[in-house]
């Protein structure tokens, strides 16, 4: 199946309207009379649609199969999750203020109380959910915290849903004349449960239902702060397409027991799998403590950054950095792929000393005619542009592109394509970095 | 624009609303505005920092001249929101006396109302008594003055009692 990104967002957005559908079908539209009637809808619509955002926030998190399809990958399921989480909190923190809004010309004390916890139980869940929201959401994206400790205080993300759900059911109750529609408590109920099963599926279900592959660390080599790993199967190897990415959890005792994604750096029809590592984040300064005969279990593969599904257009694949792992596999998989298109690769790394698998790449491009490999040395000729690009692979429409590496090294190439003239269709991305 | 400065757009603006409501609805007087400027100039001083490498050295100069008038003008808008509300309280206790004035005027003016409607009975009452009583004297002096114009039959000596005694009718 060809990746459909927009449909996910479609669905998201589709269900995430849902209560303002129902706000306006079935709730007292025609009332909408004054200034604090306006104010108290809006405070009502905000809070309902974050808080539908939020549940759905909790499912994309589940990692189950058939939503990667949704979204063209994992990687850009999480990607969706971490905006749909921020959206819910932008959207949330003016529940308050649309209700408040109306007290204030007349009386700002009774403003005052009416956000401060007053002994209703109902509104006080409200307030220690927003806040606790605040601030979990405020530690997941600007915190530098080390990966585990982030796991931890993100993990109470449902205890602040569980919250909101109180809330949202207690406060219909204590409100006598709201904006509300008939049928609330059904989507409340709804909501409650698909947020709060997500939510339970991931704490207590998923480690136990996905199956996690046994392999064994066959061979390490390191380059500088590189490492490349190889892993053997320990009975059943996984079937993975190359390209894609896998959850590794390695049992060594220096390091942290949780699975962390990596690209698969290896062909399709591998027995065994290999991953590139770079000492980039708390916990991939540890690999040097890895050992040939560690044991390790492989959860997935996941992701839809591979050759399968493409059209048969030439190619450019451009990497930054330790982004040309899934090119490594890629690459070797062309040889047994009877294509009579052309597939160019840029690399470009900061220092000459930076490059992983170059010997590879040369090789492989001295094999296949339709292979052309072009490494980029940042400290000799500069940043790459898509003019560069141009110039070596031609006209640049009707070519499909694939980008890996750093964010802002993916995001100026995409605008450079984009002012070529490129569409944003033929345009793939691996999510570098996600948590 | 990521999710991240989404986000923090979000919390700042919502934290600078809803700080200053709590701040100036709960405090008063003097130490409310004190409050509401450390806080409003704390807030814009966080942002500042987030973006300290963002803009250049010179903006962000620019930026902190800027988030001290924000938060003097800010602080403007607050004491005469303050002076507002206070006009209004006013506004609203004078209106309460005046109310509870007339409430009391309209209660006299009922129980005066209902006084002179009382008193109007008893006085229609009275006349009609003093009327039915004039009719009665009326009648009998009419029956009298009927009595005295009739003829008079012969009238009879008395006994005296030593009379009776004498003819003991009267046992001793």
């Amino acid at each position: 199946m060809r990746p459909r990104p927009w449909l996910g967002w479609l669905i998201v957005a589709v269900i995430c309207a849902t209560p303002l559908v129902l706000l306006f079908t079935l709730g007292p539209g025609e009332s909408l009379g004054s200034f604090a009637q306006v104010t108290q809808m809006l405070g009502e619509a905000t809070a309902l649609v974050g808080i539908t955002a939020m549940a759905l926030t909790f499912v994309l998190s589940t990692r189950l199969p058939f939503i990667e399809d949704f979204f063209g990958g994992l990687d850009k399921v999480y990607v969706a999750h971490g905006v749909l989480g921020g959206s819910a909190l932008a959207l949330v923190v003016f529940h308050p203020i649309f209700l408040v809004v109306k007290f204030i010309p007349s009386n700002l004390r009774l403003a005052a109380l009416y956000l401060l916890p007053s002994g209703f139980w109902s509104v006080d869940f409200g307030i220690v959910a927003l806040l606790g929201l605040a601030f979990l959401v405020g530690i997941t994206l600007y915190s530098k915290m080390k990966y585990q400790k982030w796991k931890f205080t993100h993990e109470f993300l449902g205890v602040v849903f569980a919250f909101s759900i109180v809330h949202m059911i207690l406060v219909r109750g204590r409100a006598s004349h709201d904006f509300i529609f008939h049928g609330y408590y059904v989507f409340a109920a709804l909501v409650a449960a698909v947020g709060l099963g997500a939510f339970a599926y991931s704490l207590l279900l998923k480690n136990r239902v996905m199956k996690e592959a046994v392999y064994v660390i066959q061979r390490i080599e390191r380059a500088n702060d590189t490492y490349e790993i190889t892993m053997a199967p320990n009975h059943k190897p996984l079937r993975y397409t190359a390209g894609q990415f896998v959850y590794v959890r390695f049992y060594n005792e220096r390091l942290s027991r949780e699975a962390h994604p990596f690209s698969i750096a290896s062909r399709s029809d591998s027995p065994t799998i290999t991953i590139v590592a770079k000492s980039l984040g708390d916990f991939t300064s540890d690999l040097h403590a890895l050992e040939v005969g560690d044991k390790v279990a492989i959860e997935g593969p996941y992701g839809r950054f591979n050759l399968s599904s493409r059209n048969e257009a030439d190619q450019v694949w451009v990497a930054g950095g330790i982004g040309i792992t899934p090119f490594l596999g890629m690459a070797q998989d062309l040889r047994h792929h009877v294509r009579s298109h052309r597939v160019d690769l840029y690399y470009s790394v900061r220092r000459a000393d930076e490059y992983v698998g170059l010997g590879q790449l040369r090789s492989l491009e001295a094999e296949n005619r339709n292979f052309r490999f072009f490494p980029w040395t940042v400290s000799e000729r500069g940043f790459i542009r898509v003019d560069d690009i141009a110039e070596s692979s031609g006209e640049l429409k009707g070519k499909e592109f694939f980008l890996c590496g750093p964010p802002g090294f993916k995001s100026a190439i995409r605008t450079g394509l984009l002012e070529s003239g490129v569409r944003a269709s033929s345009i793939y991305e691996e999510e570098f970095s996600f948590r | 624009m990521n999710v991240k400065t989404v986000v923090a757009a979000a919390l700042v603006s919502s934290a600078f609303i809803l700080g200053n409501i709590v701040l100036l609805g709960v405090m008063r007087g003097p130490w409310a505005l004190v409050a509401h400027f450390a806080f409003t100039a704390g807030l814009f001083a966080i942002v500042l920092y987030a973006l300290r490498s963002v803009f250049s050295k010179r903006a962000l100069i620019m930026g902190s001249v800027m988030v001290v008038l924000v938060a003097l003008s800010t602080v403007q808008f607050a004491s005469a929101l303050h002076a507002y509300q206070d006009a209004l309280t006013g506004g609203a206790s004078a209106a309460v006396s005046l109310e509870s004035q007339i409430a009391s005027l309209q209660a006299k003016n009922k129980y005066y109302n209902d006084t002179i409607a009382y008193m109007s009975g008893a006085i229609n009452q009275s006349q009609a008594h003093v009327q039915t009583l004039q009719q009665r004297i009326e009648a009998m002096i009419a029956q009298q003055i009927a009595q005295q114009s009739a003829p008079q039959p012969a009238q009879q000596p008395s006994t005296t009692y030593r009379q009776r005694y004498e003819r003991s009718e009267i046992d001793d």
